[in-house]
Order: structure tokens, then sequence, then C-alpha cells
């Protein structure tokens, strides 16, 4: 079905003056509405302008096969250049930087293999892949997992989903609430994580989750 | 009450008599997009005068009659408005994902899964006034409630009060909560937090002011509070805000601040963001930059082309360590409550950083009511 504005010209050359719908004289004008969505509808498909005006040239965007490359082109150009040229605001190349883009003379690890020890969890896990949300003091559920505050956040701290389970309990990764939100336990609240795996990010892979699992298993220390 | 099956103009002018009146009272996730694109303020499509989760009626009406390609005859039974009777509204999102990623150095992760699926109700308690409204995540893993608050409008319907757990009113509020600034500021649709929202819904100024806890929607953890507030300036064609975060608490100050602007050049409606972030909970202080630029294209009825560059600097201090995301999403609504998006994106970081250089491809099926 095809909506239909057969309006008088009248509705449909008035102009909203507000630009809440209730309070743009439909109350007293009950066509108000309709017109507009007939102005705002022509203005798209038929080649009228938004004051519904009708343009004698053909709309420019007029949708071809060619009309869209073209303008999608230009359109990354514009927005890739103006990113990248006008505001400087390219990728960094990453020159003197560990794996988490930290300056080497910090002291990460750079390029550290994962072992069940919680600083190569922080650098491997906690720090590139949870702290991109998991940071500072409005982090999600309170959970600040970034390096020096996320140990005393997690072993032996209740969790805020599930307060009958910790979020770390020592020697017992099955009852470990994170441990059951990277793997994405059957009764989990919420999201498994990452937060949005696998569509805007992949989870956490079998090895991994499987170090940290054995970190848990064996005491969750502080090394 | 019955409707003309087959004309739009008629079954607009039967709804009419609910939408007289209606105040504010149901899309999902908010698009602010379109707010830009048809100069109107979020208050007109969204319950949440600050824009996202469930659809006014308006809002209702509007995404099965403007959005779509092809407005499927609804017969006798209208459009869908969400009422299930005077008092109660309900709505939802539905949405359900096929996805590959490529990190380089690792396998290449694809699957399906069940996005979210969020329901909506609200109480209208009294009609244009007091509501009591509840956002949902019933999918995956357990229910989970990401909103749940009353609204209270003054008389003149511009000034209001909501409190209880709520999305915290800063910046655009995009749809996708990976975004960079969305993700950076930490303020986005999985982060509301308890507290009280005093807001101004004006002929073109609109403005809001919220005060919580600043725990994350965790559980208050200290004493100081959090205040977030955000001004815009809207009309018919551009829109012009600002934003500011400041959050109190034991392990360091947050503050945060932003401009944000939306312009409609026909069928391109444009967005941008820039956000200056300082975090003190960590040592030295560190300042960030993040800023997104968006297009939305809408080249025929029912389609929408989206590209947006997004530039994150996560520590100012530090040279070279930059990211950049670019997206291309094709949002095409066939239908009435139905949405397909597909869409890449690709991250451009350090080098050495894997995860900061992947791509991503995805079909989206969207269901929305
Ligand atoms: C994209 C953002 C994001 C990322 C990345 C992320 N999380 Fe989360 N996380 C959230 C949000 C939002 C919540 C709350 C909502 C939910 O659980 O669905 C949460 C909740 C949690 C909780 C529950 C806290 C509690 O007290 O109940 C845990 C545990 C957790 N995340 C661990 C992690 C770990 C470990 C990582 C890294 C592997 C991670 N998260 C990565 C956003 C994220």
């Amino acid at each position: 079905m095809k909506p239909q504005c057969s309006l008088p010209a009248a509705a449909t050359r008035q102009r909203s003056r507000s630009l809440v719908p209730w309070r743009r004289g439909f109350a007293t004008n009950p066509l108000g509405l309709v017109a507009r969505y007939c102005v705002a509808r022509r203005r798209h498909s038929d080649g009228y302008d938004s004051s519904s005006r009708l343009v004698s040239r053909p709309h420019p965007f007029a949708p071809s096969l060619r009309n869209l490359c073209a303008t999608v082109l230009v359109m990354c150009r514009l927005l890739l250049s103006s990113l990248c040229l006008a505001l400087g605001a390219c990728a960094g190349n990453g020159d003197d930087l560990d794996q988490n883009g930290r300056p080497i003379s910090e002291g990460g690890t750079p390029d550290g293999e994962l072992t069940a020890s919680f600083q190569s969890i922080q650098d491997n896990v906690f720090t590139p892949i949870c702290t991109q949300c998991h940071a500072g003091a409005s982090a999600p559920q309170g959970l600040d997992l970034q390096q020096g505050s996320s140990y005393d956040m997690i072993v032996n701290v209740v969790s805020q989903e599930q307060p009958t389970l910790a979020r770390i309990a020592p020697g017992d990764p099955d009852a470990s609430y994170l441990i059951q939100k990277i793997a994405g336990a059957a009764g989990i609240s919420g999201a498994r994580m990452p937060y949005g795996c696998p569509t805007s990010q992949p989870c956490l892979d079998a090895a991994t989750i499987d170090v940290i699992r054995q970190w848990v298993s064996n005491g969750a220390l502080n090394d | 009450m019955k409707y003309p099956p087959t004309n739009l103009t008629s079954s607009l002018r039967m709804l009419l008599p609910l939408l007289i009146g209606i105040a504010v009272h149901t899309q999902a996730r908010a698009e602010p997009y379109l707010a830009a694109r048809e100069g109107l303020q979020c208050a007109a499509c969204h319950v949440n005068p600050s824009g996202g989760g469930m659809r006014t009626e308006f809002g209702d009406v509007y995404a099965q009659t403007r959005l779509v390609a092809k407005q499927l005859d609804m017969g006798e039974r209208g459009l869908w408005t969400g009422k299930l009777n005077d008092f109660l509204r309900v709505g939802g999102d539905l949405r359900y994902d096929a996805s590959a990623t490529d990190t380089p150095h690792q396998k290449r992760s694809d699957g399906f899964a069940l996005q979210e699926f969020r329901a909506y109700g609200a109480v209208d308690l009294i009609d244009r006034r007091l509501t009591l409204y509840a956002d949902q995540l019933l999918a995956p893993g357990s229910s989970i409630n990401r909103e749940a608050y009353g609204l209270f409008w003054w008389d003149e319907h511009q000034a209001y009060v909501k409190a209880g757990k709520l999305y915290l009113p800063y910046g655009l509020r995009l749809q996708d909560d990976s975004s960079f600034v969305r993700q950076a500021t930490g303020i986005n649709f999985t982060t509301p937090d308890n507290g009280l929202e005093l807001g101004w819904v004006g002929s073109s100024w609109i403005g809001q002011l919220a005060v919580s806890n600043g725990a994350g929607g965790g559980e208050e953890n200290d004493r100081g509070k959090r205040a977030t507030a955000s001004v815009a300036y809207v009309q018919h064609i551009w829109r012009l805000g600002a934003s500011a975060d400041y959050n109190d608490a034991a392990i360091g100050k947050l503050e945060q601040g932003g401009i944000f602007a939306g312009l409609d050049t026909g069928p391109i409606t444009w967005l941008a963001e820039a956000d200056y972030i300082v975090d003190k909970s960590l040592t030295p202080t560190r300042k960030q930059y993040v800023g997104l630029l968006e297009a939305n294209w809408a080249f025929m009825q029912g389609h929408n082309l989206k590209l947006s560059a997004e530039y994150f600097d996560p520590d100012h201090q530090v040279d070279e360590d930059q990211r950049n995301r670019l997206s291309a999403i094709w949002e095409f609504n066939p239908i009435q409550f139905i949405q397909t998006r597909v869409g890449f994106r690709r991250y451009d970081g350090i080098p050495q950083n894997d995860l900061q250089n992947r791509k991503e491809l995805f079909v989206e099926l969207h269901g929305l009511f």
C-alpha cells in the first residue's frame, strides 16, 4: 500500500513552528501531523524541497547505482580526510609502545605470553580487552579492571549482578562469577564478556579461559 | 474502533484522537540521526525525553509509516501503538546477528548470536503527567534490568523529573554502544546508573541534569556523587549541544565534556561529537580525546546508508597510540517492525595490538515494536 498524501494545499504548506509534535499545532489543526509526513516524504522521494515547493530540476540524489557508488566514495573520502588530514587524527604507528599502547618505559610487557599469573592476565586480557569498558570510576557494575585496581576489585569481592557469588573465589573457578561471565555460562545475568562478543569483538577463546581458570584454581594469587 | 485499511491519511486521522494529547509517553534504541533528519526532539519519538528506549505513539506511527520501504496493510487493526489499554503500553527490540571478526594473528571468529532482546513497559498512571517505565534486557543471559524509573511532567509539559535507574544524559545517544564516543565516555545503553534527572523540553532548547551514584549501575560504594548535564539547541535542519559529566569517586575523579551537532542536508544527515575526558583514577592522570563524524544517507525510501569515522586518543601524553574506526552500515526497513542491517567495521590502531586492528562484518535482523 502506498501511503497517500492527498491533503489540501494549504495544509501541506503549513510550516510548523514548534519542534515538538504535540505543540506543532495539530491539536488545533489535526492535519498538521499528516502534513508533516507528506512534506517529509516528498522531500526524499519526489524531488520536492523541504518547503514543499516543486523543484523543477530532477532530484540530484535520484537513486541509481552510479549515484550511489559515487556518493559513497565521496562521503568516505570526506569522512576520512576530515578526520585524518584536517584534524590530524590518524591512527598511531605504535612507536615505543607496548601491545597495550603504553610507553615501554613504563615497564609493561611488550609481547608477553599468557600464563596463569595475575600480572600476565592483566597484561594480556584485562588491560587490552576488558578496560575498553571496565575502566575508572564509572566502570560497569563498579568493576574497574585497570592495572593497579583490578585485583582488589575481583578477588573475594561479591558480584553486583549475582551477590551470592564472588567475582573470583580463590580455588573455585566454577563458583567465580567472572569466570562464568567470560565463559558465557548458562546462569549469568546480562551478557557474556567481553560485552558484545562475538559481534563487536571476539569472545575469549577456550585456551585463554583455561589459563584464567588455572590461575583461580591455583588460589588466585596476586603474582 | 475501526481503521479503514487502505488509506494512511484516514488511518492517521483515526489515530489523531490518540495522538492529540499525548505528551510523552515507545525503536528501542535511539537513532539520533532520525531526530536530526526530521528536525524533531528525542522526546517526540521516545518516552524517555532524553531519548532512546520505548517509543511514543508518535514514534510508533512514524516508524511504521515513514521508515519503511513498503507499508503492509494492517487491515482492521490499524497501526500498532503499543497501547494495551489506557494505562499500559509495551514495546520491544530484538537483535539477532550473524557476524565474522577477522583479527590479525588469530583464527577468524564467526557465529550467530542473539545480541539482545529488550522489552519495554510504561504505565501511564496519570495521563500526560505520571509514568512508570521499565527497560528489561531479557536475553542473552538471564533477565537484567536496564532502566526503571518514575517520570513526572509539570503541567506545561516542558519540565520533568525522573527518578530511578536511568541512562545518563550525555552527548549523542547513539544506538551503537561500541562507538568510541560512547565507549570511552562510558555513557551508553549498557551503563545505567541510579539517580535523579531534571529536564527541560522547550520549543528549541532542551536540557537535562542528572545526579547519580556514579557507581556504574552497581551499588553505591563511596560518598561522592556523579553529575551529568546536557543542553542542546534544536532547529529544523541543525542542532548543537554540549554535555558535561563529573564523577567524584573514591578511586579517582572522572571529568568529561563534549560538544555534539546534527545537520540535515537533504538526503544526507550528519552527526558529530567530540569529547575530552580526564580520568584521575589512574596515575598519571589520563587525558583522552574522542570524536565521531557520521553521515546517514536516505538513498531510497526505507533505506539508510550509515557511514562513520571515529577517532580515539586514549592518552594524550603518549604519542602514536591513537585509534580510528570506520564503519559502513546499510540499514533496510522492508516492512513495518523489521529492519535488516549489514555492516562492515574496520578498526585501525597500533600495529602491536591485534584487537585494535580487527575487521568485522555483520548481518543483523532487528525486530522492533
Ligand atoms: C564493551 C564493554 C565491555 C567489555 C569490553 C567488557 N565488559 Fe564486562 N561488563 C560490561 C557491562 C555493560 C556489564 C554490565 C551488564 C552485563 O553484565 O550485561 C559488565 C559486567 C561484567 C561483570 C559482572 C560484574 C558484577 O559484579 O556482577 C563481570 C565479572 C565482567 N563484566 C567482566 C568482564 C571481563 C573479565 C572482561 C574482559 C574479558 C569484560 N568484562 C569486558 C561491559 C563490558
